[in-house]
Parts: C-alpha cells; structure tokens; sequence
C-alpha cells in the first residue's frame, strides 16, 4: 500500500501495518502511523499548505518540525477547535480533523492574493502609517478588519469539551531533549545514581539522528542509545512533552500531548497537561534549527530546508521531489543530497563554498550528483510552485536556469537557545560558528550537543556524557558509573557552518520572515525609518513574531540589519527570547481552573440548611453567603425589605459564620490587645466585650471589630469578613516582629467555630425560649456583656451585640454543631415568628444605624475621616498613632463619612456616585462618592453612607449625586449618618 | 439533641468513579472522629511545655518541622518554632493538656472543627497528590511519617505521609466542600471509591465500600 503518489516503497520510520485515515479538509487523508499530517500530505502530492500572512503567496512545507513558519492547520471542531498548529508537530492519527487556513474560498484558490498585487503599498508599518486618522481612535475601527485580513486561524466561543490538566513534578536532573546529546547526558547522569527526566517533544527519542537513514549505522546506534536508556529504571522518559519555558529556581514548565491515545474527557482522561517541574540540575539538550539561504521568491512550494527534506526522506518514507536542486553552504546539504539521490532523485548541488572536502564530493560524484561550487542561488523560479532556479557565480558571471521541482536550503544552524535565554541569560555571537550560543550559564544549568555547537552526532553525544555527568554531580551524585562509547562508524562531516553570501538582488520578493512576510526590503525600510534596534525593528516589521517566533528567521534578519549599519552579528544582538518555547493551548494554561473550580469557594457550616431553605447566595469575597430566603420575596428587592421589618419590629435569625475569628491567648494578651487597638483594652473585664479599631502603620483604618475577654488571658477576636486574612497576618507580624516579647499566640478559629446573630426586639424573648438555663436578662448579660456556657453539653459562647442597632446577641458554636443549634433557636423562636434574614438585609441594617463596613474600610480613610476618632485613648500608644497627626491626616476638607437622604423621589441612588456641591459643575472627581446606599424601611426613603469633603461641616446641605456612566443625577441631603435610634436607647433595653 | 454534621455531609453519597483506564486506584474519603489541638508556647517556658505534652501524648513532641511524631492515639507536628498540632481521637486531651500545661506555659486552642480530614490511600495516590500540592512526593523527599504545611487549590492544607500510599489532608473546614470537590475532579483519571472511617482507625487500611482498587 503506497498512501500517496509521493510516498517510497520501503524504508522510513512508519508503521506500514498500521494505515491510517484521517478527514483532511472534508476529504480522507491517508497514511501510516509514525506518520506527520505534514509528511502524510506530503505523500498525497498535497505541494500548497496555506497561504501567506499578509500576501496569501502560496506556500509549501518549509520544515519538518516545530520551526514550521508556513504549514499551520486548524484541528478539530466545535469546542474543540485549535487554530495555527503546525502540521509538522501532528500526529496523523485516526480520526483527526484538519483543515489548511488563510484562504477564501480555498487556499488553492485564493482571492486574498490579490494582495500581492498591491504589495508596494504593504511595506513594513504599512498599517501604523496608514490607520491612525482621520480621528483619534479610528484605529479602533480599522482594527477588526486587519486581523480578520491577517493570516492565522481563529479560535471559536464554544466551551472545550476536553479536559486539561496540571501537575508537579520534581527530578534531580532533567533533560531536555533526546537527540544523541540527550540521550547521552540521561545515561551519565543516571549512572552517577541521579534520577533523571528526559522531556522530549517528538513521539521518537533521537532527535536528528532520526532523519539519518533507517538502515545506517546511526540508526543501529540510535537504537541501541534508546534500550540503554529505557532499560535505566532510573530515566523516566516523557515523549511528546514540549519543555515550554524555564523560570527562576530550576523550574520548568512542560506541556504534555496527549491526543494520540484519544483520551475521554468523561472518564477524566486530558488532552493536554501541563506539568511545573523543580530540577535540581538541567541539562539542555535541544539541538539546533537549519538556516534558509536568501533569495528572490525563496518562498515558492517546493523550496524547504535541506534538513526537513532529509527528515521526509528518510524518516516518513515520502520522496519530497523528483528532480531536487540542494543550495548550500554547509556539509549538512550535501548529507542531504546524498540522501536523496540514493533514494533516486536526480540531484544538483550548487555550493557556496568554492572547495568541499573531497570525500563528500567524491561521494556525489560517485552518486551521479551534478556540482557547482562557488556559486549561489539568485532566484527561485516558477509561479504556484517551484519549477527551478536561477544559479548564478558568486565571483560574478551569467546565471543560469537549473531545473527542479525542489529546492533544498541549508544556510548553517541556529542553535536552539530560547529555553536557555528564559531566565534573562543573553546569547552570544560565535562567529567561528556562525552562530549564537547560551552566553553563560545559570549554576546547575548545563549544555550539550548543537545547542553548544557540538553539531556532529560523537561530538554531541560526548558533550551530553560530560553535561550529564555534571548536572548529576551538581543534584549530589557523583557515583562512578559507565555508559555506553560512541560507536567509530557514526562520524557524519563536521564541516556545519561557513560564512554565509549575502543574497543576490534583482526580481522577486527575498523573504527572511516566512510566517510574517516579512522581506529584505522591509528589514531596509525599517532600519531607514530609524527602526535600526533589533527589538525595534521585530515589533515594526512582525519579524519573529508569531507562532513560529523566528526559529527559521531571526539569525539571517540579524544578519542583515548588521550589514545595513555595518556592525558586526554578536555587536546587533537577538530579540529576547519568551515562555512559551512553542504555542501553548488555552485549555492547558486554565488546566482544571474554570467552572466551579475557578477558585475555591468558602463555604459557611450551616449553608447546606440555607440551601434546603430557600436561601439565594452570593458571592461575597470567597464566601458564599445567603442573599435573601424566599420566605421573604422572590427576588432581592423586595425580600430584604420584608427581613429589615423583621429584625426591626420583631426578631430575626442570620448567619454571621463569616466573621474573622482570632483566638487570642497568653499572658501579655491584654498588652497586645492594647497597642493594637486605638482604644483602651487594657482593662476590659471578664465577661466584657468591646468594640475596637486598629490602624495601619500610616494611621489608616485596618479594621473594626470585637473583642470579648473570656478569662484573664483568653480573649475572642471578632473582625470583618473582608479583613479576616488580613488582620490574622498583621497579628502575627507584629508579634514576630515589633514586640516579640509579648508571650501572646493567636490562632484563627474563623473556621472552628459557628456564628450566628439573633437580633431584634423580641431577641432576648427568643434566647430565653432556647437557652432555657441561661440568663440573658439585660442584669445578668448586659450589652457587651459575655458568656461561656455549655448547652446540651456543646461549648456556645453568646456575645450581646448589636451591628443593626437593634437588641441583639451573637452565638458562636462548634462548626459541626451550628446547623443543630440554628435549627434549634428556630425552633424555640418559631411562636415569636423567627427567620432568617440575609446578607442584603444585614448590610442595609448597618447602612441605616450608620456603621461602618468593608465599602467604608478601604485603607484610604483615617478615624477621624469615618467619625471613629472619639475612640482613641490619649494616654497610650497603639499603632498608627504616631502618623496619625501628619497635618495632611488632620485637613478639615478630607473627605468623611456623611449620612445621606435622597431627596428626589423614587429616584435610584447608586452606590458609586460622585458627590458634587449645589452649583459644581458637573465633571472630575468631585468631592466624595457615596459608599453605600439602600432603602430605609424605617425612614420610609433611600439613604447612604458617603464620604464628602470637609464631611458633617456640610450637614444640611443639598448636593448633587451624579452617575456618569448613567448619566444620571440625583439630589440628596447631607444628614447624621446614624439613621436609626442615634441614641442607641434600643441597645440597652 | 444537637447532632454533630460535618461540612462534607452530603459530598459522600455520590460514590466512586471509574478512571480513564477503567478500575478505581484511589480510596478518598473523610476520617471521622478527630480531635486536632493546637499547643503553642514561649521561649522561657518551651522546656516545659514541651515535656507536658510528652507526659501526655507518651512521645517527645518533634523536633523536626517536617517529620510528625505518634504513639497510641496521637500523633504530633511541629508546625512552627513554638506551636505544635495534635491529631488524636481522644476527646478529653484537649482538655488534660489545658490542665497539665497551664495558662502559663502556653496556649492551648481547640481546631477539632475547624480542620476537616481526608484520606487517599490507593497506588495512584501519590500522582493525585502530584495535582493537588506542589511538593516533592518523592520517597526520599517526603518518606511515610513526613508531613508538610501546603496548599490546596489555593487554601491551605496540611499533608500527612501516614502509609506507602496513604496521605491524610488537613483542610480548612469552610473550604472542605471546594476542596473535596477539586480532589475528586482531580482524581477522575484514576478511579476511586469513597469511603469514610473513624479517627480511631487510623491505623488500619480503609475500607473500601465498593469494588477493590487496582
């Protein structure tokens, strides 16, 4: 069986067992397993792969691997659809579904390559010069039309079915890459006891020794490399996993594929995983990318890099031309050709160089390959396709139309250093290589093969052994251990780099960027515009951008701004190189983080009763908390009016579990207590509680709170939901830092304990039904007054305290307990008419008795900003106190907190808008905002909280509310923020 | 009368699931039945402090801060330079501890409710781990009586090596619920039975309620 017009009779590393079937564009595709979809397609006599960034120029498969610029496919369908990936990279495997972009109505025939009609007006910031006017922001307007135009593949909205993962991963050596370097440095470290991890992205371990023919002896090798390896329990070995980026610490971040086994999403299988490795030693192993040569319409079907014709020759078994002519100026191409014309291609090699090594010219000789040394490619020639080239001397003369239907380009290598340049370390130019290197190297970073310039397979392979036996060293093993010699008949010529001819200049389009379309002619443009940066010249011209990231370009774009500003390579420099080393699906960066599970929700231990009675929550920082019940109304607004009434008029039952709780013990607690709060707690009694506020560093409000003293060294801190984390870590700061010596431990018991506020008039009438042995008379448990006291043998602690200003007592249980002890003050409640009420209630409970809360805490306002500074005792130091009287601090037009009535009726006032004076006008930040707002059932009105300048000096003033993104104003009155019973006579009763 | 309900009622009735490969590695569920004390102290009372807790618990309170000491029915971490957590099924300790170590040489809090404990026991517990915590699990790393102060799903957890496969996870007990659910998701691939066993059984393997593991 052939699977395709293209594809040899024997050899290559395919399964011909094994044949495969896959939808290619609505149509079958076949092949074999081990097959590429590029080399499947290849097979099929399938020459255009997609169509050109900006000039829809056809294209043909330029490589055989990830530095593809011009093969990039969508896979898949629906929700599973994934845009520009490079055939190159694809597994053919059954039912794979893949279609070629960027052409309308087919990339066969396509109209956008009417653009390479008007290509003169498409130079290099063509769209910045041209879309910035007429007006400012048109660039807005313009915009979705360009990228529609702009030739990369579109992702859908449709949720992905498949699952993605994320795990950690630790290893005392990772290898990165399994060419000979890899393998090798596997061995050694392992053998000197390290466990190591060898990452490969290819299915196949050998790296370039893959593309040696299958029957040579670096394949004999290569297979022996591999069972030495696999038989090492110490080596765990991941194929199709992608070292994607390294970060500070050894940290790795791999992607593994995981696509070919067909996972399952609904049996928890990924498609794709993204692993966060710790290493303590990595050897970077990861080869090297071949160099295009430059010349006019270098980027026709059919012109490819020497090496990926190797790769398709002899890994898939697919003949990628008939008649191939082989541009060079490395020994790496003559490789190429000998290959070819072994396999029966008819083959020309035209050599820049004037001399090669006389075994590799007595070897093409002997192969029947016609020769011609000193001389270049100018200009590749045919229209849809190659059809051949114009060759010309370098030392000048006529040209001449050499025939082919491929043209092999092999212009030196560039080492394949992102991994390496991640963590900030910059490359350096070799110019004896031709080439960039890793610079310097981090401790315990190690290099090896290509990558350091030891291009042929023994020089790699030694090089791996040393770096492997470092690393291994560098992680704390330094056994004495063997590993496998280098065979003697594995040398390929070493000759990989020479100077490269500058291009030849005359007709046609000479590409250096194929992904971006990016020609010589726009890297001159650029350079004269002032664009002479190399940083600068890749965001002016997209060169290197994409998702090819100029592995195939960024050497010869170098190359040439060094040659228009006359400096040398290593003095220009390269980009810098960023994670990810080759695109990274979405789907793997959220791995399982979305849904339900985009974050951790906190949850109270009595939801699951608000849930099976009627409760609507909301989020509310990570907490869920119940919004309303639906006893009270359907939806919130009428329902939280209907609780108000309750708690106000008879009693009400809410859920307050939320609130930060801090155990607070030792010795010195009282002292503690008392340089943290502005007030005095010095000399809270047992039994007492007491209303407190503290202070950051710079004297603005940290929080408020409670804090009830249940012995003389226990007390029980209470905080805001929104500062529970918060004020636990400045605890603990202090005491680690500022005031070690106090013999104090705090511990956050948010979670151990149930929390839940009974509160309205009949309060008392209800605790007294369920606390049958407990005193709550207003004598015995007076307000701030608290109690321990065991109820059916279960701790409950009651605290009489009020945050909606009606009588009110906070109970706290054992978590496990709460739902029981809900359920009971219910119960026992029930002839008084007890509910529950919910978070919208409770906030506009406080709205009206004019407490402050989370929307007035911001750590912006100072006491005195939110009327607290009363509170402040003069005769000790707490913290904030001393910057508290910065004059700044003390302005009398700072904004503070006012209280705020709505004068126009049945207008909304939203929270959130900007406060101006009678008479402002109407614009900037004006002077206050309103904080928090809602209806008052009490005063029968809408009401807020705000801060204004210069505060209560303004009571009784009208001013203006507006709402800009409304458009919307709204009058209100300046009035006491204490709405409800400003004496406080409900409290005491 | 008032019944005692954990946050993870209700999250155990769903059963088990198969893995991607078929079959169930995984064991996860709650253990029951913990009592958790938190002992914390000061410098010129550490000495003493620390040998009440070894008259009470009959084992010297660690040293280390990643190896957990126990006998009988506790089991003791150090979890900071001064502070220690004590796992045990006895009820009363918290209440003899606040007694044998006194107001004066240290701060005894009780966390029974404010920690939930769960259990992985099974072949593949070690790769679930690998996707909840980002430790090194290695045995060398993180051997059987190892534990470690960590993260789970961005709240925090301790992790206890109590067996070859077996992990206990110490969870916020307002987060359980989230953190269960993240656990099993995470633990799909695998298969898993859920189970749930008393403190008092620690020591014995859990039991599986539905099919055997792999």
């Amino acid at each position: 069986m052939s699977r395709g017009p293209q594809r040899l009779a024997h050899g290559g590393r395919i399964d011909r067992d094994r044949p495969i079937r896959c939808d290619f564009e609505g149509r079958p595709l076949e092949g074999f397993a081990g097959d590429t979809l590029a080399s499947a397609m290849l097979a099929s006599g399938i020459a255009i792969v997609g169509r050109s960034f900006k000039y829809h120029r056809p294209r043909g498969l330029f490589a055989a691997g990830v530095e593809e610029p011009n093969a990039l496919v969508t896979v898949g369908e629906g929700g599973r659809t994934t845009p520009n990936l490079p055939a190159t990279t694809l597994e053919l495997r059954a039912g794979l579904r893949a279609r070629r972009q960027n052409g309308w109505p087919s990339v066969t025939i396509d109209l956008g390559a009417m653009n390479g009609w008007l290509a003169p007006l498409l130079s290099a910031g063509f769209y910045y010069k041209t879309f910035m006017g007429p007006r400012r922001g048109s660039w807005m307007t313009y915009e979705p039309f360009i990228r529609r135009a702009a030739g990369l593949g579109r992702a859908v909205h449709e949720r992905d079915p498949d699952r993605y993962h994320a795990r950690h991963a630790f290893t005392d050596v990772l290898v990165i890459g399994a060419g000979p370097a890899g393998l090798a440095a596997a061995l050694a470290a392992a053998a000197a006891g390290a466990e190591v991890l060898l990452v490969e992205q290819d299915p196949a371990l050998g790296g370039a020794l893959l593309a040696a023919p299958v029957t040579g002896p670096l394949e004999h090798w290569r297979a022996q490399l591999e069972a030495a390896v696999r038989a090492t329990p110490t080596i765990e070995v991941l194929t199709r996993t992608t070292a994607i980026g390294v970060y500070d610490g050894r940290t790795v971040a791999l992607l593994e594929r995981h696509d070919h086994a067909a996972p399952d999403p609904e049996r928890g299988a990924a498609r794709e995983t993204v692993v966060t490795l710790r290493a303590r030693a990595i050897v970077h192993a990861t080869g090297a990318f071949e160099r295009p040569l430059l010349f006019a319409d270098n980027d026709r079907p059919g012109v490819m890099l020497a090496s990926a014709a190797r790769t398709y020759l002899n890994r898939y078994a697919v003949a990628p031309g008939r008649r191939a002519l082989v541009a060079t100026c490395t020994d790496a191409g003559w490789l190429t050709a000998l290959d070819l014309a072994a396999a029966g291609t008819a083959v020309t090699i035209v050599e820049q160089r004037d001399e090669v090594a006389p075994p590799l010219a007595d070897a093409a000789r002997g192969a029947g390959i016609e020769m011609h040394t000193g001389a270049t490619v100018a200009r590749a020639l045919g229209a849809r396709a190659v059809a051949g080239a114009l060759v010309e001397p370098l030392a000048g003369g006529r040209g001449r139309r050499i025939d082919c239907d491929l043209l092999c380009v092999s212009g030196g290598w560039s080492p394949a250093l992102h991994l390496t340049s991640h963590t900030g370390r910059k490359p350096r130019y070799h110019p004896e290589l031709d080439a960039f290197l890793p610079g310097d190297w981090a401790a315990g970073d190690f290099g090896a093969g290509a990558l350091v310039g030891a291009y042929s397979p023994p020089a790699a392979y030694a090089s791996g052994l040393a770096a492997g036996r470092a690393a291994a060293a560098f992680s704390g093993h330094a056994r004495a251990g063997r590993t496998p010699p280098a065979p003697a008949d594995v040398d390929e010529p070493t000759t990989f780099a020479t100077a490269l001819a500058p291009p030849r200049h005359g007709r046609g389009r000479t590409f250096v960027d194929l992904q971006n379309d990016v020609t010589l002619k726009d890297v001159a443009l650029a350079h004269a515009e002032g664009y002479g940066a190399v940083e600068h010249l890749k965001r002016y011209t997209t060169l290197g951008m994409g998702t090819d990231q100029g592995k195939t370009s960024n050497v010869n774009a170098i190359a040439m701004l060094a040659s228009l500003d006359r400096r040398g390579i290593g003095e220009t420099g390269t980009t810098t190189f960023r994670p990810p080393y080759t695109p990274v699906s979405v789907g793997a960066l959220a791995a399982r983080n979305l849904g339900r599970h985009f974050r951790p929700i906190r949850r109270s231990p009595l939801e699951r009763w608000h849930l099976a009675n009627g409760a609507t929550m909301i989020e509310a920082g990570p907490w869920l908390r119940p919004w309303f019940y639906a006893w009270a109304g359907a939806d919130v607004g009428s329902a939280y009016l209907e609780e108000m009434r309750l708690v106000r008029g008879g009693v009400g039952i809410c859920d307050v579990s939320s609130l930060g709780k801090i155990d607070v013990q030792g010795p010195d607690a009282a002292e503690f207590l008392n340089r943290v709060y502005v007030n005095g707690f010095a000399k809270l009694a047992v039994g007492r509680a007491r209303y407190g506020v503290m202070l950051n560093d710079d004297a603005s409000v940290l929080d408020d709170g409670t804090t009830a003293r249940f012995s003389e060294r226990r007390y029980f801190m209470t905080t805001t939901t929104a500062q529970a984390g918060e004020v636990m870590s400045w605890l603990e700061f202090l005491l680690q830092t500022a005031w070690p010596e106090l013999r104090v431990h705090v511990v956050s018991v948010t979670d151990a304990w149930a929390g839940m506020s009974v509160a309205g008039p009949r309060a008392r009438e209800a605790l007294e039904r369920a606390l049958p042995g407990v005193d709550v008379s207003n004598e015995a448990l007076p307000h701030m007054g608290v109690r321990e006291v065991a109820l059916d043998g279960i701790p409950l602690r009651v605290l009489r305290l009020s945050f909606s200003g009606e009588l009110a007592y906070e109970l706290y249980v054992p978590a496990n307990h709460g739902i029981a002890l809900w359920e009971h003050l219910l119960d026992r409640g029930a002839p008084l008419g007890i509910k529950p009420y919910g978070l919208e209630a409770l906030a506009s409970l406080r709205i009206e008795k004019g407490h402050v809360a989370g929307l007035e805490l911001d750590h912006r306002n100072t006491l005195d900003d939110l009327g607290l500074g009363k509170l402040a005792a003069h005769d000790k130091s707490y913290v904030g106190r001393a910057l508290r009287a910065r004059p700044a601090l003390q302005a009398e037009d700072r904004w503070s907190l006012v209280g705020l009535e709505c004068l126009d009726a049945g207008a909304r006032l939203r929270g959130g808008s900007i406060l101006f004076a009678a008479g402002d006008a109407i614009a900037g930040h004006g002077r206050g905002y309103v904080t928090s707002v809602t209806f008052s059932t009490v005063l029968g009105r809408t009401i807020a909280l705000g801060l204004y300048q210069g505060g209560l000096r303004h009571r009784g003033e009208e001013i203006v509310c507006a709402f800009p993104l409304k458009d919307e104003t709204v009058r209100a009155r300046i009035v006491s923020p204490v709405f409800v019973d400003p004496e406080g006579t409900r409290l005491h009763v | 009368m008032f019944e005692r309900t954990t946050s993870l009622a209700g999250c155990l009735d769903a059963g088990g699931r198969d893995g991607a490969e078929g079959g169930r590695r995984l064991r996860i569920g709650e253990v029951r039945g913990t009592s958790l004390v938190q002992v914390g102290t000061w410098t010129e009372v550490h000495a003493a402090c620390a040998a009440a807790l070894a008259r009470v618990c009959g084992c010297d309170p660690p040293a280390s801060p990643r190896v957990a000491t126990d006998r009988d029915a506790h089991r003791l971490y150090r979890i900071a330079p001064d502070q220690w957590w004590i796992a045990t099924h006895d009820e009363a300790l918290p209440a003899t501890l606040e007694r044998e170590i006194g107001a004066a040489g240290g701060a005894v809090t009780v966390l029974s409710d404010a920690r939930v404990r769960l259990a992985i026991d099974g072949v593949a517990a070690k790769a679930l781990l690998s996707r909840l915590v980002p430790l090194d699990l290695r045995d060398a790393a993180f051997p059987v009586g190892a534990f470690a102060q960590t993260g789970v799903h961005h709240a925090p957890a301790l992790l206890d090596r109590i067996g070859a496969a077996r992990y206990d996870l110490y969870v916020l007990t307002t987060y359980a619920v989230s953190t269960w659910e993240w656990t099993l998701d995470q633990a799909l691939p695998f298969g898993y039975d859920v189970v749930v066993t008393a403190a008092a059984d620690r020591s014995r393997p859990m039991n599986s309620t539905t099919r055997d593991s792999r």
